[in-house]
């Protein structure tokens, strides 16, 4: 009978209100079905094709259908999204939302309701979710480091500053990624270390390991698709001091970090980056990882067996995400300011632009239905995400959004490194 | 004082009382522009100490329509780095209360140069002078929403 609780949107109050009166005594069972869920759910059915948006301008979220590509309904109240990201639990029916003003907050996707929300710092910048889904990790802004949530309760189970030994500083948090075995690896933009936290023995008592020197400012960071590796992108390395990538082999963390690239773009003009480039999914056809360009109007290819940069691909603007497609057969690019009205497509196989569109001004951010036949893509200033085949590019359909950055579907809940 | 008097001063083609009368046309051509003379010069005084930024050559304040421009500018693109509500990120705060006691020249030039050694790039020729003036004003006050 728990279920009968769940719906709290006031339309639904009120419909829950009548329907229970009239149907108090004889057709209490059929009020409990009707009741379970809202609008949007009035049967039985999973969550493999849900998802949400995060609308940054509002403070909310909305949930979406990717089978009906629909909105479902809006979630207000999460504080400032101005920069945001969200994780999902292990049975994919809740979302943590990570938000800018160090909001946590965890949504039932098949209810829409927030089931919990804490403030967890003054700044944060995302977040991670364990092997096992037990444990939340925020990365924090201010004060730097990171805190460690129980996913069921939030309840705080231990944290980590990120105070420099070296520096005596405490640093900012950035590209916080989950490792396997309740381990999480995470970078210091100030102090430009690399840290892991195993917290597989205890999770009251982290066992932090630190790699230093790992060099100037990284930004971002991924884990591989595999598990494997752990790739921050550095701000501060190579020509005029942008780019550069710091590699830790998560199989092998007593090997430490690796520089690569570190001549990439020295003795050339860069272009101002007006928008940090997003270190998210990893493409890889072969040995060759895709990787977005610091500075510069190409996507980098790095052959990843000797992790020596091997090609360029020349595109419309500065990458912000390049996302490969779930085959790995395309990948999708996005990007920096004034470029951001435009995505394109590259083929692979062949390295060759496929194709070239506009959605509108300020593209954010694409997401691949699980298995890749349609993206996503938020268009802020268009109030719209619009949904596109993947194959012959065709737009299938537009959803309107307020101010929509992040998307984020369920099946990252069984995904490696987010 | 108001500005639209200090223009009509200034109009050369305005006639003058002299003019009007014509008693004799070199004397009333000698007096007229003396008196067009003098109110043009009062009235560059009268500009230079009203408005001393526009006396040494800044540009004007954006329109109207540029400025909602700006503020949507400031809280999305600069939000990226800075914050929606300007507290910080990636980048340092912006809020009113952050700037107190910091050289708007300085913030200025940091707007249209960036800054070596951070992430902050510099924003010619997207923003111009009077824009980076008019956001680093509007900043030290409380941005506006």
């Amino acid at each position: 009978m728990t279920m009968c609780r769940s719906p709290k949107s006031v339309g639904a109050n009120l419909f829950a209100q009548t329907l229970a009166k009239m149907r108090m005594n004889s057709h209490l069972l059929l009020a409990c079905a009707v009741l379970a869920l809202p609008a949007f759910a009035q049967e039985l059915r999973g969550t493999g094709d849900l998802g949400l948006v995060i609308e940054r301008a509002k403070g909310s979220v909305q949930l979406l259908d990717t089978s009906k590509k629909t909105g479902l309904q809006r979630i207000e109240g999460l504080g400032d999204l101005s920069h945001a990201s969200a994780v999902f639990s292990r049975d994919a029916r809740y979302a943590f939302i990570f938000g800018r003003d160090g909001g946590l907050t965890k949504i039932d996707l098949l209810t829409g309701n927030i089931v919990k929300r804490i403030i967890q710092s003054g700044n944060s910048i995302g977040g991670a979710i364990s092997q096992d889904g037990s444990i939340l990790a925020a990365a924090n802004y201010k004060p730097g480091g990171v805190k460690f949530f129980d996913s069921e309760t939030l309840e705080l189970l231990s944290e980590v500053s990120a105070r420099s030994a070296i520096t005596g500083e405490l640093s900012k948090v950035i590209g916080l990624e989950e490792a396997a075995g309740n381990r999480f690896t995470f970078s210091l933009f100030e102090a430009g270390e690399i840290w892991q936290a195993d917290l597989s023995k205890d999770p009251k008592n982290p066992v932090i390991t630190r790699h230093t020197g790992i060099g100037k400012e990284p930004y971002d960071a991924l884990v591989t698709g595999d598990g494997r590796w752990y790739i921050a992108g550095l701000f501060g390395e190579g020509g005029n001091g942008k780019g550069g990538i710091a590699v830790l082999d998560l199989w092998h963390p007593e090997r430490g970090v690796k520089r690569a690239l570190p001549d990439y773009g020295r003795g050339e003009q860069k272009l101002p980056v007006y928008k940090m480039p997003h270190l998210e999914t990893w493409a890889v056809a072969g040995n060759l990882a895709f990787i977005p360009g610091v500075g510069r109007h190409e996507v980098v290819l790095v052959d990843i067996s000797t992790w020596q940069k091997v090609g360029t691909i020349p595109v419309a603007g500065q990458p912000v995400f390049v996302m490969a497609e779930p085959t790995g057969r395309k990948l999708w690019v996005n990007f920096a300011f004034p470029h951001y009205d435009t995505v394109q497509v590259i083929d692979v196989e062949s390295q060759a632009i496929v194709h070239t569109m506009k959605p509108g001004k300020a593209v954010l951010h694409m997401e691949f239905t699980p298995r890749g036949e349609h993206v996503w893509i938020s268009v802020r200033d268009e109030n719209r995400i619009q949904v596109h085949d993947t194959a012959s590019f065709e737009k299938l359909a537009e959803i309107p959004a307020q101010s929509p950055s992040g998307i984020f579907f369920s099946s990252r809940a069984h995904r490696f490194g987010l | 004082m108001p500005r639209h008097s200090c223009r009509n001063c200034r109009t050369p083609d305005t006639p003058t009382q002299a003019e009007v009368f014509k008693p004799n046309p070199m004397l009333a051509l000698g007096l007229g522009l003396v008196v067009i003379t003098f109110f043009a010069v009062a009235m560059l005084a009268l500009t230079a100490l009203v408005h001393p930024a526009q006396a040494a050559d800044l540009p004007a304040t954006p329109s109207a329509e540029r400025q909602h421009e700006l503020t949507r500018f400031v809280r999305q693109e600069c939000g990226f780095c800075h914050g929606i509500h300007l507290t910080g990120g990636l980048g340092s705060p912006l809020t009113a209360e952050a700037l107190v006691g910091k050289s708007s020249d300085a913030l200025e030039a940091s707007i249209l140069y960036g800054r070596t050694g951070t992430a902050m790039p510099g924003w010619m020729p997207h923003l111009n002078e009077s824009d980076a003036n008019w956001i680093v004003t509007a900043l030290m006050k409380g941005f506006p929403e």
